[in-house]
């Protein structure tokens, strides 16, 4: 855990260092989405060869669509409330 | 969209691979995947600080913009639970911690997998990106029926990147630095409490 928050502290003031060097914009933005097609492809294949997670593949399905509809339903309700009593509309355009 | 969609060629392409019967033993090592994901959060990092602009929006519109990714993270949280009423067979633990991805499925499948868990790793690949289609797809009725902050909260940690231009095409500019801002804080959240949902 210490060392995934440790490799985003350092990645931050080096971004903010070079923020204006075009170059080094472009290949970060180029190597972050290659380094997550790599991560996927390798999960894919962690995936692929494990046979319990196949043979499971329509109730993963179910499980997952019913998650991330109740967490839009619910995060969706939270801001809609967060709006109506608490900012009354202070985002809109004035 | 045409992003989730590459994402999503790699990761079919790679089942079909693994499932081959000939695999090469070091395409399966963790190690691997391990260093690629710190390479990836150190690039996260970077273009986090890339972004000086994140300071501005917050003085600008007041602290009161953090309530935003707050209320998001609590909905999130009371929907995730409503979700383990609905599902039988998954831990509250587990469904607490699919949920905290909030749509960010690269980061949040990874970490997930990588602490010990493939078979919830994949739930967590595609509850994201369902949640992502979703915002991508459901954002017109989100604004009519939930105001025009719901499609930002339903982006989640997309909402400053591959969902945001359909969020100012449906809101307005004023909305599209309120998604930038609350998307990156819940993106800088996820890593954290998938980790801490999951240990």
């Amino acid at each position: 855990m210490l060392i995934t928050i440790l490799c985003i502290l350092i990645g931050i003031p080096l971004g903010f260092l070079f923020r204006h060097n075009k170059c080094i914009v472009d290949n970060v933005n180029r190597l972050t989405m290659w380094s997550i097609y790599a991560l996927l492809f390798m999960l894919g294949v962690t995936t692929g060869s494990n046979e319990t997670i196949i043979t499971q593949l329509g109730t993963i399905g179910v499980q997952a669509a019913c998650i991330s509809a109740c967490c839009v339903l619910g995060s969706a309700s939270a801001v809609f409330l967060l709006d109506k009593f608490i900012l009354k509309g202070q985002f809109d355009e004035r | 969209m045409k992003g989730s969609l590459i994402i999503l060629t790699f990761f079919i392409a790679g089942c079909f691979v693994g499932h081959m019967d000939s695999v090469p033993t070091w395409l399966l090592n963790d190690a691997l995947s391990t260093y690629v994901l710190y390479a990836l959060l150190f690039l996260v990092g970077m273009s986090i600080g890339f972004d000086s602009h994140c300071w501005t929006i917050l003085r600008e519109m007041h602290l009161k913009v953090l309530l935003v990714p707050f209320a998001i993270f609590l909905g999130t949280a009371a929907g995730s639970i409503a979700a383990w009423c609905i599902i039988a067979d998954m831990s509250m633990h587990d469904v607490l911690a699919v949920g905290a991805g909030f749509g960010y499925y690269s980061l949040s499948t990874v970490i997930i997998t990588n602490l010990g868990d493939p078979l919830l790793g994949s739930v967590a690949l595609l509850a994201n990106i369902i949640r992502e289609i979703i915002t991508l797809l459901c954002t017109p009725f989100l604004v009519r029926f939930f105001g025009k902050l719901a499609p930002v909260a339903s982006g989640g940690a997309t909402a400053m990147d591959t969902t945001l231009p359909i969020i100012v095409k449906f809101t307005s500019e004023r909305y599209g630095i309120i998604a930038v801002f609350s998307g990156m804080v819940l993106t800088v959240l996820v890593p954290f409490i998938v980790t801490f949902i999951m240990t």
